[in-house]
């Protein structure tokens, strides 16, 4: 195994990925994944050629600072060398980490690489979707005969979920799965009922999904799509959105905060008052939609330290839609001005100081470290790093 | 006295039996439609209640409210004294003499309904005047509100309305209610789909009253179960016969149960020169407040 330390030198921050003269407006650059792995951070990144429709996909080592020590291209089909450097990089203290390029999965870890071999074997002709854990590893995609399917699997034969109970539909999409323990948590948007989250039980013969949080958690509409999801010591972090812009948008559209707790009920950190089958909702935090703002935002990304949380609410900067049936399902449009929140409990929040532009671009990934919080983000050009380094202040 | 709630939605949402619901509380007084605040002062409004003219009728649920909170009854002579009462009164202000109405109610809360409320510069003078009240938003499928306002056309209640307005009412009183409650306290303001609350009144009516600051107990819950018990679920005498919804008044009883389906699709049945659909603003509005389908 390569130090990854001398990994830095030997790869210095070139960047390994892109030679010759290219076109920067023409490559969008988006962070895909963040880890905090031996002392820096390690990202995955996704570059998409629009003219050409190529993808690219870099590993990437940044210091604290944000500043990139070293780079390598990820291959759908890496030789030993280039696994070993990926490897390296990663660190032997690294998690079982699988990286998604196009319709293949990379394994990013010696231990992910069975794993990885296995869904690829599936012949999918793209993957969405992944969600790994421990034990656990889903992945969401079509079949080469463009059928969705959904897979679970722990190493051994994959296991497909039945998608029925979820009513897909043109309007209504699978877009986040997230695995917690055995348990794999789907939400799927819906820009006229609200978003539906469900759940199964992994590694269960007969696994069958069953709803958690129906109608955007009886905030309907406005509660269209969840934007973020992520595995807490409480539970379930759940992020909303309300996907694009009515051309007459009235009351609240803030997004809200919610937790799915590990018994399986839910409650709501920050977010709107409401009557509901399970009891008067009140927010956990006192905090109101949009952690107090009013506006059309979501909350693009979410990450934990310790049991510090760290929350990105981002506004929306599309254009109008007249009629929400149409509506185009792309959080992008989500890519305006960043408010950065931080608890440790859940219930008290503060709002992080920071100077990020306030056209970022869509905030694609989030990562806490000890000192500061790593934003990724989508931005122009095929050799960008699109991560900015924000400080956490006493 | 106790701050106010006022129940804000579009005529035909249900508001007469969720008022008599939550007013049958033994903390609280639903009022009949006061309309207290569709003009400048209580002579305007007593001004209005003329034949031809006017508005006929205009004052009575105003008339019976006082014959009830003040004099204690209503009977014809209670409602000649409160027409008195309330000609001693015509340079208040609506909002003055809502208040002296509070004050009369005690420790009781005062539950307003009244269906003229939802206008933009109304809400603005509630607010005004009441700035730590609470406000219900209570919603109804548009297409039955429709219905209903266009039935309530067709027997004569209302008149010179033109089919397209039905859809225009519903959508501007409703866009009035959430553009101004994203102004409020978070503690201030609470919707509420009338379809779920008739459906299950036994969850619904607890977590109202805990949001209400009113007494929970069982007793509590099964008096708001007793609408019919209203003082406003009967006509009134013959010299303030209404000043409700003449429907709640025919049926005053709660009927628990799944209200039938309806469709945001499919074209407006009121609308008979055309074919007419409900328009994309009244569609996102209406999924924004629940009606998918």
């Amino acid at each position: 195994m390569i130090p990854t330390n001398d990994l830095d030198h030997i790869l210095g921050g070139a960047n390994n990925a892109e030679t010759g003269p290219r076109n920067a407006s023409s490559t969008i650059s988006s962070v895909t994944a963040m880890s905090w792995v031996d002392g820096a951070v390690l990202a995955t990144l996704q570059r998409t050629d629009v003219l050409t429709g190529g993808v690219t996909s870099e590993l990437t080592r940044l210091d604290p600072k944000g500043h990139r020590r070293a780079s390598l291209m990820l291959n759908a089909a890496p030789d030993t060398t280039d696994q070993a450097i990926a490897y390296a990089l990663v660190g032997q203290n690294g998690p079982c980490l699988l990286h998604l390029s196009g319709a293949d999965l990379l394994a990013l870890t010696p231990e992910a690489a069975p794993l990885a071999g296995i869904i690829n074997g599936l012949g999918l002709s793209r993957i969405d979707l992944l969600a790994q854990s421990t034990d656990w590893c889903a992945v969401y995609g079509a079949t080469s005969g463009g059928t969705p399917v959904l897979y679970g699997t722990s190493g051994a034969t994959p296991v497909e979920l039945p998608l029925d109970t979820l009513a897909l539909s043109d309007t209504r999409q699978l877009n986040n799965i997230q695995i917690i323990g055995d348990t794999l948590y789907a939400a799927v948007i819906d820009p006229i009922a609200g978003f539906d989250v469900y759940h199964c039980t992994l590694g269960n013969g007969s696994a069958a999904f069953e709803l958690v949080l129906t109608k955007g958690a009886r905030r309907f509409a406005i509660n269209a799509a969840v934007s973020g999801m992520m595995p807490c010591e409480q539970g379930l972090l759940i992020g909303t959105a309300a996907l694009a812009n009515p051309s007459h948008p009235v009351g609240d559209w803030g997004p809200e905060l919610l937790l799915i707790t590990q018994s399986g009920s839910w409650d709501l950190i920050a977010g709107q008052p409401r009557f509901a089958p399970e009891g008067l909702l009140l927010p956990a935090s006192s905090q109101m939609p949009g952690m107090g703002q009013n506006g059309n935002a979501a909350i693009r990304g979410m990450a934990r330290h310790g049991t510090s949380v760290v929350i990105a609410v981002q506004e929306f900067s599309g254009s109008s839609h007249e009629d929400r049936r149409t509506v185009a399902l792309d959080l992008s449009d989500y890519s305006g001005a960043v408010r950065l929140y931080l608890s440790s409990d859940l219930e008290d929040w503060k709002q992080i100081p920071h100077r990020l532009p306030s056209d970022i671009g869509a905030v694609s990934s989030l990562c806490m470290t000890q000192d500061s919080i790593f934003v990724g983000h989508e931005g122009l050009g095929p050799d960008v790093v699109p991560v900015h380094v924000v400080a956490l202040a006493d | 006295m106790r701050e106010p709630l006022f129940i804000l939605c579009p005529g035909g949402s249900f508001s007469s039996i969720v008022c008599a619901v939550i007013g049958q509380h033994p903390q609280a007084f639903g009022l009949s439609e006061v309309h207290l605040f569709v003009q400048e002062t209580i002579g305007g409004l007593l001004d209005l209640d003329t034949p031809f003219f006017g508005r006929a009728g205009a004052s009575s649920g105003l008339k019976r409210a006082v014959a009830e909170l003040v004099f204690g009854a209503q009977t014809r002579d209670t409602i000649d004294a409160a027409e008195r009462w309330l000609q001693e009164r015509r340079k208040m202000t609506g909002g003055q003499l809502f208040r002296e109405l509070c004050d009369l109610a005690g420790d009781r809360m005062i539950v307003d309904k009244s269906p003229t409320n939802p206008k933009r510069e109304r809400i603005e003078a509630i607010y005004r005047e009441f700035p730590n009240a609470k406000f219900l938003h209570l919603s109804r499928h548009p297409r039955p509100t429709c219905r209903s306002r266009h039935r309530a056309n067709a027997s004569g209640r209302h008149r010179g309305v033109a089919d397209t307005d039905y859809e225009a009412m519903w959508l501007d009183r409703h866009h009035n209610i959430t553009e101004f409650s994203s102004r409020l306290d978070p503690a201030q303001f609470m919707f509420l789909q009338g379809e779920w609350f008739l459906e299950f009144p036994e969850i619904a009516l607890p977590q109202i009253c805990e949001w209400l600051e009113l007494s929970t107990t069982p007793e509590a819950i099964a008096q708001m179960m007793k609408p019919e018990l209203s003082p406003f679920a009967v006509l009134g005498p013959d010299n303030a016969k209404y000043g409700n919804n003449p429907g709640f008044i025919e049926n005053p009883h709660l009927r628990i149960g799944k209200t039938r389906p309806e469709t945001i699709d499919g074209p407006l049945e009121w609308v008979t020169e055309r074919d007419a659909y409900f328009s994309d603003q009244t569609r996102g509005l209406a999924y924004q407040l629940g009606y998918d389908t």
